[in-house]
């Protein structure tokens, strides 16, 4: 159900998946690729944050906007209740939280549109009877910021550079007139633009190949799949594809429980 | 000697706790925190729960059994 939900709502919703059961990071990410769940946008871990206090699996919770519990229970049974939350939530994301100030209001809206400096500015700017309420939408649209540029950072660091050079650009654009976020995506263009990255990017475009083909095809670590990935480390030594393809290698090797 | 076990028990459960332990169960309207002391698989950046506020978030309990 999550995955469906993932892959019908994109970047408006987050799925952590949490592997609960007595298995390794390692052995449940080769489990990932080998059932192809592996996709761009759900996260995955070993580390249960909490615990819904449901017996069985699958399991789970639904955390709404401001991180609070809206939902626990067992997603396969409620899904239809699941999903009219969470589709509620994106709409109050992008209108609003009821009972927000004028304000806030409006500055949520430009943020929302992707214009993060006017919104910043806006709720700096605010009248004296909405100060807290403008304080408080900040502090939010700088921390949902600030995991902008860590997604970005992410992105390079992981050798995304197709998606890198998107956000980098819708990124630039949102931030243009705040000096401190302005430095963050100057920082990550630097980098971007960085003659060495010529090699990553070819080894990137190499990679994502053989990925691709572990996902689509027939799946998983098969020996067509780990000799390319081998050729990946061969003809593209000491960059972060050829770790990328390493660390795939590893989990070839790992046993399945 | 009793002490001296209890004492070695403690050092050994501390050395191998995580940076965070994680909360008890949750119910509706609690604010769970959370830091992760491992890198996330296709983790985008995401350190901690409070990361992924602004947006909904779906958090499945799965296993591979």
């Amino acid at each position: 159900m999550s995955l469906k939900m993932q892959e019908e709502l994109g970047d408006d919703v987050t799925v952590l998946f949490v592997q609960s059961q007595e298995a390794t990071p390692e052995q449940a990410e080769k489990f990932i690729y080998n059932k192809r769940w592996q996709n761009d946008r759900s996260i995955w871990t070993t580390e249960q944050p909490f615990s819904v206090a449901i017996e069985g699996l699958p399991s789970g919770a639904l955390l709404g906007n401001d991180g609070s519990v809206l939902w626990s229970g067992r997603p396969t049974s409620d899904h239809s209740k699941v999903m009219d939350m969470v589709n509620e939530q994106i709409k109050l994301a992008k209108k609003g939280a009821k009972g927000m100030s004028p304000t806030a209001a409006k500055a949520n809206g430009e943020y929302e549109k992707g214009n993060i400096a006017a919104a910043l500015k806006m709720l700096d700017g605010a009248p004296e009877a909405e100060k807290a309420d403008a304080g408080k939408l900040r502090h939010s649209l700088e921390t949902r910021t600030k995991a902008k540029v860590a997604r970005l950072d992410w992105y390079i660091e992981n050798g995304d550079y197709d998606k890198a050079d998107k956000l980098l650009a819708t990124l630039q654009k949102g931030v243009a007139g705040d000096e401190k976020f302005e430095a963050s995506a100057k920082t990550a263009a630097d980098k971007l633009a960085a003659k060495e990255l010529a090699q990553e990017r070819e080894a990137a475009k190499a990679f994502a190949k053989v990925q691709k083909l572990m996902l689509d095809g027939k799946g998983g670590f098969d020996d067509i799949a780990v000799k390319q990935l081998t050729a990946v480390t061969t003809k593209y030594p000491n960059t972060r594809a050829a770790k990328r393809a390493s660390h795939l290698i590893d989990l070839s090797k790992v046993s399945d429980s | 000697m009793r002490f001296v076990w209890i004492a070695a028990a403690t050092a050994a459960i501390a050395a191998v706790a995580p940076a965070q332990q994680r909360q008890g169960a949750v119910k509706v309207g609690d604010v769970p925190a959370y830091t992760f002391s491992r890198p996330l698989v296709n983790g985008l950046g995401v350190k901690s729960l409070a990361d992924l506020q602004g947006r909904p978030v779906m958090v499945e309990y799965w296993g591979v059994h």
